[in-house]
């Protein structure tokens, strides 16, 4: 109960702490503005609809880059766990290509698919497809020995096997990487949409940089935070409704 | 003894890549419907010996055959309980029995009434909908072993399959797994490190040695069936038995 409290008071405390020592002047509100300007300018955005817009954009870039990228992700993630010539092609070029920042391609995306929304949900996805290759591939191969033990000793049918054995063993790793692909899709979505975008919160941000609207820099930020936020919460919901065997704390 | 022995094993050896010997010269047979029990130290390679009877691992040379049906499409051949927990945690104890039948041709109306009917004879079918972890380690187990029985198989394999349980649980489902054979009397090869609990459950028992993992002895149990596990104990057969099966692992730590 009491950590409940926290939970909730700790941020809270964090923006009073904020507004009370931007108000005695502590904080220049040229760079930190008092967080009621900023929830004044929010409201203003979002009557706009600007703010609506953009929040929808990234979110759309988020989304689709994490279902391009992650379904080839899992898939080739579950072969490289079973399967050890698989593994052996294909890990050498994964620790190659993995450690690569996936923002220094952006260009190099940019010229392959054009300034268009392509690009976009290209560059989410190279990113999230590694973490959730890496992710399923490791989740696969800490299966425990006993339950192909079990399978082969009942004579499981190889189709059964990958449904019924690998894939929600894996799971437990699967939800991780998929809360990991969410931070890491929102990063690359607001980088590319600094410059290589005239929507969405990364947009937002950069554009309000050369506008000297510090507010709504601000106003994005908070946006972006609470994308995540929710993303993570929802990502939660769908571990808790796919992983019932999972002891809950 | 019927004709053709159930499990015939002859010359086997076993060695691992490292070039430790875990096998040499194991050779023994199971009849039709006998219940044996193989005790031995840690590291004899008893469980080593069920694996490869119960085709996990490759033997290194010998012959190994277990003459059961390949072809009932109701029943596997075999089946193999084992030792530590090894119900699926993402399934259902309902879905684990079920699961089981997954090579087998059985309408779903069978399949069910059966696993229906196997989790009844081990007393778990008020927990048929809970998941492994929230059932007690001899829940687990009595539910690995109706997984085993509802394939209906003629031979099964048990590797130590009370061996994580506390004293009290295992003697009680010692006594389930008596009652639960004495239906149909199918082949057990059945692995443990309690002198008592093989003494309860078996016809003939055998006594290995370590390094490298031989046969010993293999002693005939004498007692009448059906048994009651604790009542067998008052027996002073039981006690001098024991003794020296004792007796011939004590040599062996001496030798």
């Amino acid at each position: 109960m009491t950590e409940r409290v926290f939970r909730v008071v700790s941020p809270l405390a964090l923006l009073a702490l904020w507004e009370f020592v931007v108000r005695v002047h502590l904080l220049d509100a040229r760079f930190f503005p008092a967080p009621s300007s900023i929830v004044g300018e929010f409201f203003a955005f979002l009557r706009s609809g600007e703010l609506v817009s953009n929040t929808w954009m990234t979110l759309q870039r988020v989304v689709v880059g994490c279902v391009i990228g992650g379904v080839p992700g899992v898939a080739i993630g579950l072969l490289m766990g079973v399967n050890r010539l698989a593994r052996a092609i294909l890990e050498p070029i994964v620790a190659l290509l993995y450690p690569i920042p996936k923002i220094a391609i952006l260009p190099l995306i940019l010229l392959i698919f054009g300034i268009g929304e392509s690009s976009k949900y290209a560059i989410v996805a190279i990113g999230v497809f590694f973490i959730m290759l890496i992710n399923t591939a490791a989740g696969v191969r800490q299966i425990e020995p006993i339950y192909l033990d079990v399978a082969r000793s009942f004579e499981i049918r190889r189709r059964s096997l990958y449904t019924n054995v690998l894939l929600p063993g894996a799971l437990t790793n699967i939800f991780a990487g998929i809360k990991l692909s969410i931070g890491i899709a929102i990063v690359l979505a607001v980088a590319a949409e600094f410059t290589a975008a005239k929507s969405g919160l990364g947009f937002q941000i950069w554009n309000s940089w050369q506008t000297l609207q510090v507010e709504r820099m601000y106003v994005a930020l908070v946006m972006v935070s609470l994308l995540g936020y929710v993303l993570t919460l929802i990502g939660s919901a769908l571990e808790n409704a796919f992983v019932p065997w999972r002891p809950r704390q | 003894m019927a004709a053709l022995p159930r499990i015939a094993i002859h010359g086997l050896r076993k060695a691992f890549a490292s070039g430790t010997v875990a096998l040499e010269g194991i050779d023994f047979e199971v009849g039709d419907g006998e219940f044996v029990s193989i005790v031995g130290p840690s590291g004899c390679g008893k469980t080593t010996l069920l694996r490869i009877a119960a085709g996990l691992e490759k033997a290194t040379a010998g012959s190994v055959d277990v003459n059961a049906a390949q072809n009932r499409p109701e029943a596997l051949p075999y089946a193999t309980v084992f030792q530590e927990s090894s119900l699926f945690p993402w399934m259902t104890l309902r879905e684990n029995v079920a699961f089981a039948f997954d090579r087998l041709n059985l309408d779903s109306g069978e399949r069910s009434r059966r696993v229906t009917a196997q989790l009844d004879l081990v007393n778990l079918t008020r927990f048929e909908d809970a998941y492994p972890h929230q059932l007690s380690g001899g829940m687990k187990q009595r539910g690995a072993v109706a997984r085993a029985f509802a394939v209906d198989p003629q031979v099964l394999f048990m590797d130590e399959p009370f061996g994580a349980l506390d004293e009290q649980t295992r003697v009680q489902l010692a006594g389930e797994l008596l009652a639960l054979w004495e239906r149909d009397r199918k082949t057990v090869l059945f692995i443990t490190h309690s002198i008592e609990e093989a003494l309860a459950l078996s016809d003939r028992i055998i006594v290995m040695t370590a390094q490298p993992g031989r046969i010993r002895e293999i002693i005939t149990v004498p007692f009448a069936r059906p048994r009651d596990p604790i009542e067998l104990r008052a027996d002073p057969e039981f006690g001098r038995l024991t003794v020296r099966i004792w007796h011939l692992l004590r040599q062996e730590r001496a030798s």
